[in-house]
């Protein structure tokens, strides 16, 4: 099997505020490789969102503080990463998406702009005018310019010429080509008519149609990793099925790894490879797709499961899963699912499960992973 | 259809003028209206639920506000228990509302901050009780009675003094509820009830609609872009596009075997939840288009696989499906596509479907693909 | 639950402190005032060898260039410039906040609310593109320097920003569902007015009061400045009346406690007010009055069960819903 594309292990994020410690995420474990689809599902306040912004260190630290654990992106540790360092990680290997496209873009830029920005600081990483993310065994080439010897600057003609006017002519020439390569990426994500769009403000345009831009902006940087944070929520059905469709085009395309996290089982259904659940900052489960659908492994994941009225197939009332998700601040002891869980034991409400272990009987290539003690009762029991 | 509807509407409609804008004015144009319900007539029997879903701008909400009385129409009739309530006013208004409750989607914002739950839940019921000329009840009453309402919704009888904030998106939904059953309403207006809510609380809140609705016989409007919580909870579903119902029917007719193309699309873009059946690639392009000024013929034509020249010409009425009872559809091609099932919008195809001629001899797939 | 933060500990103690000291001045000014003009000369009580007498013991304001005892001036004036500051900011909060509640609440078009709301809020245009300060002038140099003047000219060019602000909350509370939800169930308009937006905007307009107490005291005293000079003895106990009489008389460099202690004065009031205002906001919002009791560890109440846990505010946040 080849390398990940990243690797997650026992990662741990917490917010501080006041005086209490938030866990938003706790000992989170999963990988991605080359060209998959990992979705990770779960309720308001599971800690998904907050996930997804930890990978490419987008969280603001402080409050947020990665406690402990690693983000290994293309052999690189990203938590052991310097702060200032960090716009480099986040341009070059790690492209988002947000729920919110109206917020996401700049509403006083013309489309034009917003993509060229993007496209334009690509090309300036081409060329070399700005350091670029090499990922794998070749370290970061953090190291610094050498400064120039002081005579130097001093006997330097105050016209540009040589390679510095050659530099500068390169970039007046590539603002040139940046149009062409706009249009290219609009096409890419399948905009009709990419011409007039160059021109309109994002007010101007639809939900999924900001969508996609957002998409074509986070592809200009040739990402090797995706995030998707609830990329369709705020879309209609219709324009969702549009969305969705393009990525899942867009996959063979562009041989990115996706992490796409929804709240929306459905959706998930429909694109992930990989499927994570998460509850109360935990990864409960982690498996193929069509495993986890069929054979949940987690009480929580199988209660949702049932939950869901599009899978509502008799008469009679929904199955619930009885009470709300805890504060993230004030977890029950032991299993945090024990008091909503229907098969939950002595043991349960004393020790916390383990974080994931492969379940007993899954296939060894496509592990089938859960956090629960009885992982292997769950797909038995009613 | 029985001959006593709880609420019918007749040809209701509600334009939303735009301000004029600086060529209007000095070409002295009219302005502008955002056409949000275009005459729409609807009937709803006493005790059943009538979902209506829709996307974004296909004015479902205003819809709901019309029937409640919030908005005000712009033509069109509204009778309430056989009774023409369009153009109440002051008191009598006020007084008549008892009869229709609202549940809004945003459990945040649909709670006064600064109220305790008891507070709020005993608002209608004060009120009401003025309105009838009766006196108010004592402070100690009305809390016990708001106290024996609470269990109903699935709230603890000791949280009347606590504020909404201090509850999670399900409990303040519940107050909603709480608050909506309180003067005893024949008719509740559901706006997106669930939709703010996780697939968990969703459940919990359809299944107390449901057991509540069976206790007091009440009507709801279930106005959601949910089509799987309108298929667990509604008896019949209207499917509105741009303003206008394409479909209305029976539940079970109407998302097995849409006949409008709309309501077609509509179904095929909904995500499987089952990932062994995942869907092939969606053929329905272009976004949904604005509600200013339309042009005459169908809304759904210009996106619509299986469209032809009639269909731009005028608006399709709404007429009985064929061969069904009780279903009717707004499409004046139903005969021809009614059979054609949903998952023929989602097969592969190189080419863009529209004005393409593909899916009367639709080849591949047939419904077998659709659970 | 004040405590919760030490600068909002800090404004609330000096507000009371101040005010406080402002009603023992009026009621025993012997507790407080150690020199007091006489009723027959209306001049302090103090030998007049002490002329301009840098703080002592004695006087630890130091004297004026009439021997007056600072101190005792300053803590004169103390009442009158609490009473004017809230007597402005007061008025103008309720000419104000009516026409903003006026205008914002009756704006619907086609309507006799939404005539009356552009008269208002074009009257509100008209004040407002004046310069403030430059107007109030304009008013005090028009009728003449007395206190009288000088209190209506100041709320008239003071009430303008309350129908702004005050229209502007309505604005935004009024298509909340909440106010929605109390139309349906058949709440008259005026109770939802009352009950359901007054009470919401309440918040954020006593907030802006408190913190206008402050400015209004500053601008008060820079037009008493302006026309300070010109007043003849004895002058009005007022600070800014003093700093501009010191400033005239007497260079700062030769008596710079006579220019620093009534300066000291506005100051500490103006700051007083301000922090008081900011600590105000948190107690009047239960969100966050709740948050600050927990914060104690003092249990606000018992959870009431499963079903419907309170998530405190933290909750959201932990959802990260962005950067």
């Amino acid at each position: 099997m080849t390398d990940p594309v990243l690797s997650v292990e026992r990662l741990s994020v917490d917010y501080r505020s006041g005086t209490e410690r938030v866990h938003a995420v706790t000992d989170v474990s999963f990988t991605i490789p080359p060209g998959r689809v990992v979705g990770i599902v779960g309720e308001t306040g599971c800690g998904k969102s907050t996930l997804a912004q930890a990978i490419p260190r987008l969280l603001p630290e402080p409050p947020a503080e990665i406690v402990s654990g690693h983000i290994v992106f293309r052999g690189t540790d990203l938590v052991a990463v310097p702060r200032r360092r960090l716009p480099l990680v986040r341009g070059t290997g790690i492209g988002m998406i947000f729920q919110e496209p109206l917020n996401s873009l700049n509403p006083a830029l013309r489309v034009y702009d917003q993509v060229a920005e993007a496209v334009q600081i690509r090309h300036w990483r081409d060329i070399g005018l700005l350091p670029t993310f090499r990922g794998g065994s070749k370290p970061f080439d953090y190291s610094r310019r050498p400064l120039p010897e002081t005579s130097a600057v001093l006997s330097r003609p105050i016209t540009p010429g040589g390679a510095v006017a050659e530099k500068a002519q390169r970039r007046l020439t590539d603002r040139l080509d940046a149009r062409e390569e706009v249009l290219r990426y609009l096409r890419l994500v399948r905009i009709q008519d990419p011409e007039t769009v160059l021109d309109r403000y994002p007010h101007e345009l639809s939900g999924g149609m900001r969508q996609r831009i957002m998409i074509a902006m986070a592809l200009s940087e040739r990402p090797s990793l995706l995030i998707a944070d609830e990329p369709t929520s705020a879309l209609d059905v219709t324009i969702q099925a549009q969305v969705l469709t393009l990525m899942k085009e867009l996959i063979d395309e562009v041989q990115a790894s996706i992490l796409f996290i929804s709240h929306d089982f459905g959706v998930i259904a429909e694109i992930a490879d990989d499927l994570g659940v998460m509850y109360a900052g935990r990864l409960v489960e982690f498996g193929p797709v069509a495993d986890v659908f069929r054979t949940p492994r987690h009480p929580y994941t199988r209660g949702l499961l049932r939950a869901v009225p599009e899978r509502y197939k008799s008469d009679g009332p929904l199955e619930v899963i009885p009470g709300s998700v805890p504060h993230l601040a004030r977890l029950p002891a032991g299993c945090s699912y024990h008091p909503r869980c229907p098969l939950a034991q002595d043991l349960c409400r004393v020790d916390p499960p383990p974080a994931l272990r492969t379940v007993k009987g899954s296939a060894e290539r496509a592990p089938h992973q859960s956090a629960c003690h009885f992982a292997e009762e769950v797909g038995t029991t009613p | 259809m029985s001959p006593e509807p709880l609420v019918e509407t007749v040809a209701l409609s509600k334009e939303f003028p735009l301000p004029r804008t600086v060529t209007e004015t000095f070409h002295r144009r009219p302005a502008r209206a955002v056409h949000a319900v275009d005459s729409v007539s609807l009937a709803l029997q006493p005790g059943e639920t009538l979902g209506l879903i829709g996307e974004s701008g296909s004015g479902k909400t205003t819809f709901g506000w019309l029937l409640s009385r919030l908005h005000d129409a712009t033509s069109g009739e509204i009778r309430f228990d056989g009774q023409e309530i369009g153009r109440l006013t002051g008191a009598a208004l006020r007084a008549w509302r008892r009869n229709v409750q609202v549940v809004f989607q945003d459990p945040v914002g649909s709670l006064d901050p600064r109220l305790k739950v008891w507070e709020i839940v005993a608002e209608p019921i004060r009120v009401q009780e003025k309105l009838r000329g009766g006196s108010s009840p004592s402070r100690g009453e009305m809390r016990a009675r708001v106290q024996a309402t609470l269990p109903q919704v699935g709230l603890p009888p000791d949280c009347l003094d606590q504020y909404a904030h201090e509850f999670s998106g399900g409990g303040r939904q519940r107050i909603s509820l709480a608050r909506a059953f309180s003067v005893d309403p024949r008719l509740i207006v559901l706006d997106e009830p669930t939709s703010a809510l996780d697939v968990s609380v969703q459940a919990q809140i359809l299944n107390r609609l449901v057991d509540l609705q069976r206790a007091r016989g009440l009507a709801y409007l279930l106005i959601t872009h949910n089509v799987a919580a309108v298929r667990f909870a509604a008896d019949r579903v209207a499917v509105m596009y741009l303003g206008q119902v394409v479909e209305v029917g029976d539940v079970r007719a109407v998302l097995d075997a849409p006949v409008h193309p709309y309501t077609k699309a509509l179904i095929a873009a909904l995500p499987r939840t089952d990932p062994s059946r995942r869907h092939a690639r969606y053929r329905i392009t272009g976004d949904i288009p604005t509600l200013i000024d339309p042009k005459p013929g169908c809304r759904f034509a210009p996106r619509c696989p299986f469209a032809k020249e009639p269909c731009r010409l005028a608006d399709p009425p709404l007429r009985p499906a064929p061969g069904a009872s009780g279903h009717l559809v707004a499409c004046v091609r139903a005969e021809e596509v009614g059979a054609i099932p949903p998952s023929a919008l989602l097969e592969s195809a190189e080419a863009p479907p529209t004005g393409v001629e593909p899916a009367v001899a639709a080849p591949g797939r047939p419904g077998s693909s659709v659970s | 639950m004040l405590r919760a933060n030490p600068l909002t500990f800090l404004g609330f103690v000096l507000v009371v402190l101040l005010v406080v000291a402002a009603v023992l001045v009026v009621l025993s000014p012997q507790l407080l005032v150690p020199y007091r003009a006489t009723q027959e000369t209306k001049a302090y009580t103090v030998p007049p060898t002490l002329l301009r007498w840098p703080p002592s013991l004695v006087h630890p304001f130091g004297t004026d260039e009439t021997s007056f005892d600072l101190y005792s001036e300053v803590m004169l004036a103390l009442p009158l410039d609490l009473a004017i500051g809230l007597f402005i900011a007061g008025s103008a909060l309720l000419l104000g906040g009516a026409l903003g509640l006026v205008a914002g609440f009756w704006d619907r078009p086609g309507t006799i609310g939404a005539v009356a709301s552009a008269a208002i809020l074009r009257t509100t245009d008209v004040f407002l593109a004046f310069p403030s300060l430059l107007l109030a002038l304009a008013i005090v140099a028009a009728l003449g320097f007395n206190l009288n003047a000088l209190l209506l000219a100041l709320v008239l060019t003071w009430w303008p920003y309350y129908v702004r602000l005050v229209r502007g909350e309505v604005l935004a509370i009024r298509h909340l569902p909440y106010v929605t939800a109390a139309r349906a169930a058949g709440v008259g308009e005026l109770r939802i007015l009352g009950r359901h937006v007054v009470r919401n905007l309440l918040e954020p307009v006593v907030v802006y009061f408190t913190l206008d107490i402050g400015t209004v005291l500053v601008s008060f005293s820079t037009i008493s400045f302006v026309f300070g000079a010109a007043i003849a003895y004895p002058r009005p106990p007022e600070w800014g009346n003093m700093l501009s009489t010191f400033q005239v008389n007497q260079p700062i460099t030769h008596a710079w406690w006579l220019i620093a202690f009534p300066a000291l004065a506005i100051f500490v009031t103006a700051l007083a007010f301000s922090l008081f205002g900011d600590g105000l906001r948190d107690v009047l919002d239960p969100r966050t009055r709740r948050a600050l009791v927990q914060s104690q560890g003092v249990s606000a109440a018992p959870p009431p069960s499963e079903l419907a846990q309170p998530t405190g505010p933290a909750a959201e946040s932990a959802g990260g819903s962005g950067p």
